[in-house]
């Protein structure tokens, strides 16, 4: 390794170190002719001695030379070097392969940089390797934990070594006289960023006294929000905001590279937990509720609202005992939980659960978890696209290499060896791969950004498209490349007859011929299998898009809006809603209005334990959807009435209380029963909060057009005024868009201090709730047109090389009468056998590949016969289309002209 | 004997354990003193072709074996002396070693009788 080294560095002195030699030499040529004048022979008899005692000075100076070198790594590149001056000739066929490689080399960059960025990175902490999650006992994702759970966790582990958060919740801000505006908040415990080992870029972070129950309000901020909202983030330190209409004062600034814990999102104000009361912050929680005692509305204090998630640090000494120790933690919150249970055994089953640690240097994401299949179609696309560009390019090196059979033909007859010409080829393929692989860099790194628009709108995905890692993923490609490419050309140089090819034979009889074809059939393959892939995607969402949801997609527009967060009170709500409900009405266009709590398609859901009273009924104890609904809501939203009667404002809180069900639910639950005046609750025992069943609606597509309709269950508004109603919908008779800025203006006028969503019709709602899919098929849909132009240009490049070799035999029929027609046509004939061939093979592949487990998991169904026909019929449409000036050219060359030629 | 017989070329693989010897016993030298000291030290048995020491002088030197350093000639000319490493040492122990044994195989051979 050191000779190595050295005799590098000697490599990069050689001609000084000839000099050397030299002096040297002069130095032992006047040392001996000395030698020989003291021994009395004269001075010019002394040299001619003394040179012929040292022997011959150029053989040495030259073994010496030689020395001095790095022999394979010279040879090979003056290979490099030759490789590229002959590309440099033919600029026409460098770009045609740069252009074919850099398509499917960019597309496997971009695919690998997003799967980086989304799945494999890191959170931007030091040491991110020590962070674990606190997650369910059988299951990879975290556990919701009660506050009191993440404190004991805080004492059985290191000081600093847990971070406990909230999920991220919307926020109201208003800033001196400015207009109130959303934004995006957490809470997080006194020690988090502790954990987390990060430093402020201005003032500080939170200290555990800032988590306590009555400090004075403080917050961190994030750097863009700081520098966003105040210039700079030294001027946003000191800052006293309102949030959610209560006074809060900016302490410290994060650093910009750590924007939230998911990934793509950015948290704008980072709150203590202990200002989840003041600033009735409501999120995700999951509740249980007791007869025993009510719940404590400040969730710090609460035991049965589990609302937190916590990120453990465990250096690699600390690992051992991690999880019992958070199962201590974790033991309180279970005990006192299981004391609302009424019935027995759900009670034991409740007492069973577990908590253990997982590593988690990234974090968590439900982004991560839905993206890994979307990742993972793209990848399987794209490794047929690199397959496909690999196979057109190694065919268009064949067709060259025959091309340049004379030249491979006099090097081999002249005694170099085939290695050495193999070597020759193998280093022209390695420019081009490396050509090919910065072209597609460069096309990544310009196509990052609108990709990660299409696939993941709304989230700012880090760009790790030029790290260190992704270089590595770039030359790990150009030599995958280099050695896919470059075997076809290199087996046939290895069989090339040196005298057959000087004779202008070719030199490799009929097998070239077949291994073109053969590449050729699999880019149709392979360009088939995708179009049937991507036909399918497309087929399966526009058939989801025009099946029937459930509900009126069409001039239903929708929002959002949290009235706690902008500083309403329960006895407020109520009131409110009239207000909404009241100039809504008046709004020209606004034919209905309702309200709900969740509402539909809107990401959010809400389910409570219940039972249903009747004996018979064969539905147990079980979590269901529900939601709370303002009288007139089905109507509104289309959602007909099967039986029974809606909601009316007859329902009060003082009158005995009503439910309405959905199909799914009376099915389930009530079995054959008649569910209207079936009666059910949520306690494990009779009790005057029980409801009657009044009304069925029909199923619905509540959550997701993918997700079939739940079980489900409304309640009236009317009868719980204290519900915060998020979500609010009205129907347009016409002009959309107007009645939306309209909408708009209104509102901002009653309520100034209400922030709402984005206004969206269901129809909107429903393109967003496919956005993955939707960009998933748009790639696949790109993927299968690239794959078909290059395939189309394979076939072009082959058949184009079969008439050049068969132009002695085309001149010759036509210089005896043949008709150009019959030969235009046995061109395209025998185009379309190919492209039948490749079609063939392609409808086969689409046919079986659901059949293997990885990858039919990835696609929504299996493409059917008729799209695999159809996809094939396109490939021979390809193939004879690109064959179509090879066979006009065969068919209309000038007989003489081509014998003279030969 | 000398007077008599003709020099004999130095076989082949055996001029880098004379190098490795000759700075042993003589320490910086430089190429010319090697070449004279090897010629000596035979009593002009070996005859060394002596242009061909320098490559392997430098062959030496990229195996760390040897060093080399400018410095001032007994005739006061500039020449380059080479001496050897601690690697150098440790390698002319084990060349010493397997010249042996290999001397002592071949003269159990040729002494060997019918």
């Amino acid at each position: 390794m050191f000779a190595a080294l050295r005799r590098l560095r000697d490599r990069l002195r050689r001609e000084k170190l000839v000099a050397e030699f030299d002096e040297e030499m002069q130095f032992h040529l006047q040392e001996a002719a000395t030698e020989y004048q003291r021994r009395g022979y004269t001075p010019q008899e002394s040299l001619r001695r003394a040179r012929l005692d040292f022997g011959n000075a150029t053989r040495a100076r030259e073994d010496l030379r030689e020395r001095a070198t790095w022999p394979r790594v010279e040879e090979n590149l003056r290979d490099l070097r030759f490789a590229a001056r002959g590309l440099a000739k033919r600029p026409g066929f460098t770009i045609g392969v740069v252009v074919v490689l850099g398509l499917g080399l960019g597309s496997a960059a971009l695919v690998n940089g997003l799967v980086r960025a989304v799945i494999l990175s890191p959170l931007p902490v030091p040491a991110p390797e020590e962070l674990h999650l606190v997650v369910s006992g059988d299951e990879d994702r975290p556990e919701r934990l009660s506050r009191g759970s993440v404190a004991r966790m805080e004492t059985h582990f290191a000081p600093g070594g847990v971070a406990g958060y909230s999920s991220s919740t919307s926020v109201i801000v208003q800033r001196g006289r400015q207009a109130a505006a959303s934004f995006s908040g957490i809470l997080v415990t006194g020690n988090f960023f502790r954990t987390m080992q990060l430093v402020p870029v201005a003032g500080r972070f939170f200290v555990p006294a800032d988590d306590e129950v009555g400090a004075p309000a403080v917050t961190v901020v994030s750097h863009a929000w700081a520098r966003d909202q105040f210039g700079s983030v030294e001027a946003a330190v000191g800052q006293e905001i309102l949030v959610n209409r209560q006074q809060v004062a900016i302490i410290g600034v994060l650093p910009a590279t750590f924007r939230a814990l998911d990934v793509g999102r950015t948290i704008d104000l980072w709150l203590p937990t202990a200002l989840q009361g003041p600033l009735r912050i409501s999120g995700n929680a999951w509740t249980i509720g007791g007869d025993d005692r009510p719940n404590d509305p400040d969730w710090n204090r609460e035991e049965r609202v589990a609302w937190m998630n916590a990120l453990v640090r465990l250096p690699e000494t600390a690992r051992a005992g991690a999880a019992a120790a958070a199962q201590r933690a974790y033991q309180a919150q279970l005990e006192d939980g299981a004391k609302a249970f009424d019935n027995p055994t759900e009670r034991a089953e409740y007492l069973r659960r577990q908590v253990r640690v997982m590593p988690a240097p990234a974090g968590y994401s439900s982004l991560r978890e839905g993206f890994r299949s979307t990742s993972a179609l793209l990848g399987s696309l794209v490794a047929v696209i690199l397959l496909l560009a690999c196979a057109n390019v190694s065919g268009l090196l064949v067709v060259r290499a025959l091309a340049r059979h004379r030249e491979l033909g006099v090097r081999l007859a002249l005694g170099s060896g085939r290695w050495r010409v193999g070597r020759l080829a193998m280093a022209e393929t390695f420019w081009l791969a490396a050509l090919g692989s910065a072209a597609g860099w460069l096309v990544a790194l310009f196509s990052y950004s609108g990709a990660c628009r299409l696939l993941l709108p709304g989230r700012e995905v880090p760009e790790l498209m030029a790290d260190a890692g992704q270089l590595v993923i770039m030359v790990a490609l150009t030599l995958l490349t280099t050695m896919v490419c470059g075997l076809g050309p290199v087996a046939l140089i290895s069989r090339m007859e040196p005298l057959e090819a000087v004779a202008g034979r070719g030199g490799l009889g009929r097998a070239a011929g077949r291994v073109g074809r053969w590449l050729v059939a699999a880019q149709l393959g392979l360009a088939v299998l995708l179009v049937a892939v991507a036909y399918t995607l497309g087929l399966e969402i526009s058939r989801t898009l025009n099946a029937d949801p459930g509900f009126a997609r069409g001039r239903v527009l929708t929002t959002g809006f949290d009235a706690p967060a902008a500083g309403y009170s329960p006895d407020q709500y109520a009131a409110l809603v009239e207000r909404l409900d009241v100039a809504l009405r008046g709004v020209p266009g606004v034919t209905d209005v309702s309200f709900a709590s969740t509402g539909v398609l809107s990401n959010s859901r809400s389910s409570s334990g219940i039972m249903p009273r009747d004996p018979r009924a064969p539905g147990r104890a079980e979590a269901r959807q529900s939601d709370v609904v303002r009288p007139g809501y089905f109507s509104l939203m289309g959602m007909p009435l099967l039986s029974g009667r809606d909601f009316s404002p007859d329902d009060r809180p003082d009158s005995p209380n009503v439910t309405i069900v959905n199909a799914t639910f009376a099915r389930e639950v009530f079995g054959d029963l008649d569910p209207i005046g079936q009666r059910i609750g949520y306690d494990f025992t009779p009790s005057d909060e029980d409801m009657t069943v009044i009304g069925v609606v029909a199923d619905a597509k509540i959550n997701s057009l993918r997700e079939a309709p739940p079980a489900m269950f409304w309640v009236s508004a009317s009868q719980r005024p204290e519900y915060s109603l998020n979500y609010l919908a009205i129907r347009a008779d016409s002009q959309i868009d107007a009645v939306r800025e309209a909408a708009q203006a209104t509102l901002a006028r009653l309520e100034p201090g209400l922030v709402f969503g984005r206004w969206r019709t269901l129809d909107e709602r429903m393109l967003t709730d496919l956005g993955a899919e939707r960009a998933t098929s748009r790639i696949a849909s790109l993927f299968a047109a690239v794959a078909l132009v290059l395939a189309s240009t394979g076939v072009a490049a082959s058949f184009s090389y079969l008439v050049s070799i068969q132009r002695r035999e085309l001149a010759l029929r036509l210089a005896l009468g043949a008709d150009p027609a019959r030969i235009r046509s046995g061109v395209l004939g025998d185009a379309a056998r190919l492209g039948a061939i490749g079609g063939g093979a392609g409808l086969l592949a689409a046919w079986l590949l659901p059949m293997v487990p990885a990858v039919g998991a990835l696609l929504p169904e299996a493409p059917t016969l008729g799209v695999c026909g159809l996809a094939a019929v396109c490939g021979i449409a390809v193939a004879v289309a690109a064959s179509w000036r090879p066979a006009h050219q065969a068919a209309t060359s000038d007989p003489l002209l081509l014998l003279k030629c030969e | 004997m000398s007077d008599s017989l003709p020099p004999l070329d130095v076989l082949q693989g055996t001029l880098d354990l004379l190098i490795l010897k000759t700075l042993d016993s003589l320490g910086a030298q430089h190429g010319y003193g090697i070449a004279r000291r090897i010629e000596q030290m035979s009593d002009s048995v070996l005859s060394l072709n002596q242009g061909t020491l320098y490559p392997a002088l430098l062959r030496l030197e990229q195996q760390s074996l040897i060093s080399s350093d400018w410095g001032v000639s007994e005739n006061n000319r500039r020449a380059k002396f080479y001496s050897l490493t601690k690697r150098g040492h440790v390698r002319l122990g084990e060349e010493v070693g397997n010249w042996q044994r290999m001397t002592t195989a071949v003269n159990a051979i040729l002494g060997a009788t019918a």
